[in-house]
């Protein structure tokens, strides 16, 4: 009875994670939906020749940045999971890392190698985003086929592309899917990447929902773009879906083989991670040549002024920026950590709490962002002005990610543990301590890195939010690499530059 | 006819074949035996070409398939785990390594049902390979490794791990199919018992 009613009241933690996604995410998009919704505005919308060739470019961008996507990230998937071989730790890293690194510091890095702006240099920022999600998603499953069953079909007559096809291309085709459709999504609702690569002429469905709604005033057409990306991104969910099958078998992992046990392999993996890692690694290291050069010669100049802080044409110090940014980062995840602690430990399995953490990978940050702006602007929410809003946001974007990177550790815990620790004399309370979180403890420092990585580079929501004295280190790259002239240009890539650094040191402590 | 002549395999420093030579006349069965470790799985990959050779020459029926990819050398093998396709069903399994040879739509469907019948599963076409026990995925294998008439058939330990009735039931079968179909095979087995009763020549390492 005791028992029953402690757990009862643990249970009544959940309001918490419901509210907090309820006023932040559901109440915000609901709103602007009815308040803007017009069927005739979205009539003239999908009519308007202007918003057609957005939606065009949204649309065949994105596909177009998956399949390359899947040309790089595919095969560094086979070589990184497959196989051992020294350095391969530093590849799976290099291939990783910029997922958490921000939108914009990517796209200044390909800008840094390119010089220029346009389709391709979008392509290849996308690419290099993606290629983790390829590698995250698809590389356990692959690293799951047992080499033997490969080697059976080899001598039953399989040549190597007949082994692909037909061995290994059921067992990852429904990983690969899923993957492709994440990276999909991530592309049609790019903005960051946009901002700075698409010039004038190139613009996607959220960075046209953007300028409506902020720079034109019109959240009417804004919320009717924003319904009908929403509709693509769903019809696209569901396409996969459709073209799922029934999930293979379940395979245990298999430890990688030694490289060196597959000779004739040697030199297509050298070649596929060499390529991936060029691919990856060129505008990271650009951007930090770019910051420390000036007409191709030695110059500190742009870092001198991030150091002292006075950065060109922004009325905003470095200090202040980073201060900034990481006070939000911190926010967030102190909000973020227990609401995903208090979900994973109390309802793991729970379908609803599935469904409503998972709506902000179906809406975009720009719908969201309108959405705040719009739902916080009277009294007594008159919120979006606040500077707190800011890291709440980050948390709402980072709860979905977070989620699930800490679910699985916590169903992994074999429920007998508890059981133990009751038996030994501990207190549901000190049971859910001592296993649930202690047992979890890599697991929940990985998601407080990773929402801290999400809050430092978001770009979307915090683009719609940020004022004076509110701005973060992404908003203002963006800032400096828009503006004319080589001296913020220079600051810029000095500012992606310490970016990257912060990151990773970021993502490393966790 | 199998000849195997001076192999050697080294790993890194490691050298787990030794200077091996042998011949297995055609139609006949050779059990290699020996203890764990010493290499017996090694040599029958090396065989079929999984693992590269350091030196050495292997002929089959004449000719030199030392340096061919597996998938060229016509040498099936049937491992210790059966090792079967988990996204495929026991008729598809079957059926793969007659696809690899292109064989019409109508011989391979008879083909796989011969198969099966060699091996008394017929019953078991449809079946996801997932749900079948150990002898009757060991028998799959062997039906799998046995259909597209490989020239000559490894099998790594072929009755290890099987319940006392079951690895009975299965040496008398496999005895039973290797006299039938003819086939020359080379298996390698721990057990002195078990070579004494699938092969006609043993051969100690």
């Amino acid at each position: 009875m005791e028992k029953h009613r402690v757990v009862t009241r643990a249970r009544a933690l959940l309001f918490l994670p419901v509210a907090f996604i309820g006023i932040f995410f559901v109440l915000p998009v609901a709103t602007t939906i009815i308040r803007f919704l017009s069927p005739s505005n979205i009539a003239t919308t999908v009519t308007d020749t202007a918003f057609i060739s957005v939606t065009w470019f949204s649309l065949w961008q994105a596909v177009l940045s998956t399949v390359a996507t899947l040309l790089i990230g595919l095969p560094a998937t086979w070589a990184v999971s497959r196989y051992t071989f020294r350095g391969v730790r530093l590849v799976r890293g290099i291939l990783t890392a910029p997922f958490v690194l921000p939108a914009v510091v990517v796209a200044a890095g390909v800008l840094a190698v390119t010089n220029s702006r346009g389709v391709a240099p979008i392509i290849w920022a996308h690419v290099i985003f993606n290629v983790s999600v390829i590698v995250r998603v698809v590389g356990p499953r692959w690293s799951m086929i047992d080499h033997r069953l490969e080697n059976a079909a080899a001598t039953l007559g399989a040549a190597p592309l007949s082994i692909f096809r037909r061995v290994v291309w059921p067992e990852i085709s429904q990983a690969t899917l899923n993957a492709s459709l994440l990276v999909f999504i991530y592309c049609f609702t790019s903005f960051g990447v946009i901002a700075i690569l698409g010039g004038v002429s190139r613009r996607t469905m959220e960075s046209e929902i953007f300028t409506q709604a902020v720079r034109l005033g019109d959240a009417t057409t804004a919320t009717s773009l924003a319904i009908i990306q929403a509709i693509i991104i769903a019809s696209a969910a569901i396409a996969t879906h459709r073209l799922s099958r029934e999930s293979p078998a379940a395979l245990t992992t298999r430890l990688p083989q030694p490289l060196s046990s597959r000779p004739r392999h040697r030199y297509v993996v050298l070649m596929v991670v060499g390529a991936a890692v060029a691919v990856v690694a060129t505008p990271l290291l650009a951007t930090v040549y770019r910051s420390v050069t000036l007409g191709g010669r030695l110059n500190f100049s742009a870092w001198e002024n991030v150091i002292t802080g006075t950065l060109p044409s922004l009325n905003v110090t470095t200090q202040s920026l980073l201060a900034t940014s990481l006070t939000f980062a911190i926010t967030a995840a102190l909000i973020c950590i227990p609401l995903a602690v208090i979900i994973s430990s109390l309802a793991p399995r729970s379908q609803i709490l599935n469904i409503m953490t998972s709506l902000p990978f179906a809406i975009s940050a720009a719908t969201l962002g309108i959405g705040l702006i719009i739902t916080f602007d009277t009294h007594p929410f008159a919120w979006r002005s606040e500077r707190w809003l800011l890291p709440v946001v980050h948390a709402v974007i980072a709860l979905p990610l977070v989620l699930r990177t800490m679910q699985p550790a916590f169903r992994a815990i074999p429920e007998r543990l508890r059981g133990a620790a009751r038996t030994l004399g501990a207190s549901p309370l000190r049971t859910w301590w001592h296993i649930d979180v202690v047992m979890t403890r890599p697991a929940i420092m990985r998601a407080t890195g990773l929402t801290m990585a999400i809050s430092l580079g978001e770009f979307g929501a915090t683009s719609f939010l940020s004022r004076s004295g509110s701005t973060t280190l992404p908003i203002a790259i963006a800032q400096l690499l828009g503006r004319p002239g080589i001296a913020p240009q220079h600051a810029g890539f000095a500012l992606s530059a310490l970016m990257i650094i912060v990151t990773i040191g970021v993502m490393s402590r966790a | 006819m199998l000849e195997v002549s001076r192999l050697n395999v080294f790993y890194g420093s490691r050298h787990i074949i030794d200077d091996i030579s042998f011949v297995v006349p055609s139609g006949r069965t050779l059990a290699v035996v020996g203890p764990s470790g010493v290499g017996k799985s090694t040599l029958l990959h090396a065989i079929c070409g999984l693992v590269r050779i350091t030196s050495g020459d292997i002929h089959v029926d004449g000719r030199d398939v030392s340096h061919l990819p597996t998938h060229q050398r016509g040498i099936g093998l049937v491992s210790q785990t059966g090792d079967l396709f988990p996204s495929m069903t026991v008729g598809q399994n079957i059926d793969f390594g007659l696809r690899m040879k292109k064989m019409p739509a109508t011989s391979r469907r008879s083909r796989v049902q011969a198969m099966l019948e060699l091996v008394r599963l017929e019953h078991l076409i449809d079946r996801p390979v997932g749900d079948l026990s150990g002898g009757e995925t060991r028998r799959v294998a062997l039906a799998r490794a046995l259909a597209p008439e490989p020239r000559v058939l490894l099998l790594d330990e072929p009755l290890t791990g099987l319940d006392a009735e079951t690895h009975a039931a299965l040496a008398a079968d496999l005895v039973e199919t290797l006299k039938n179909t003819q086939i020359t095979a080379l298996l390698v087995t721990h057990d002195l018992v078990d070579a004494q009763t699938l092969a006609q020549e043993i051969l100690s390492l």
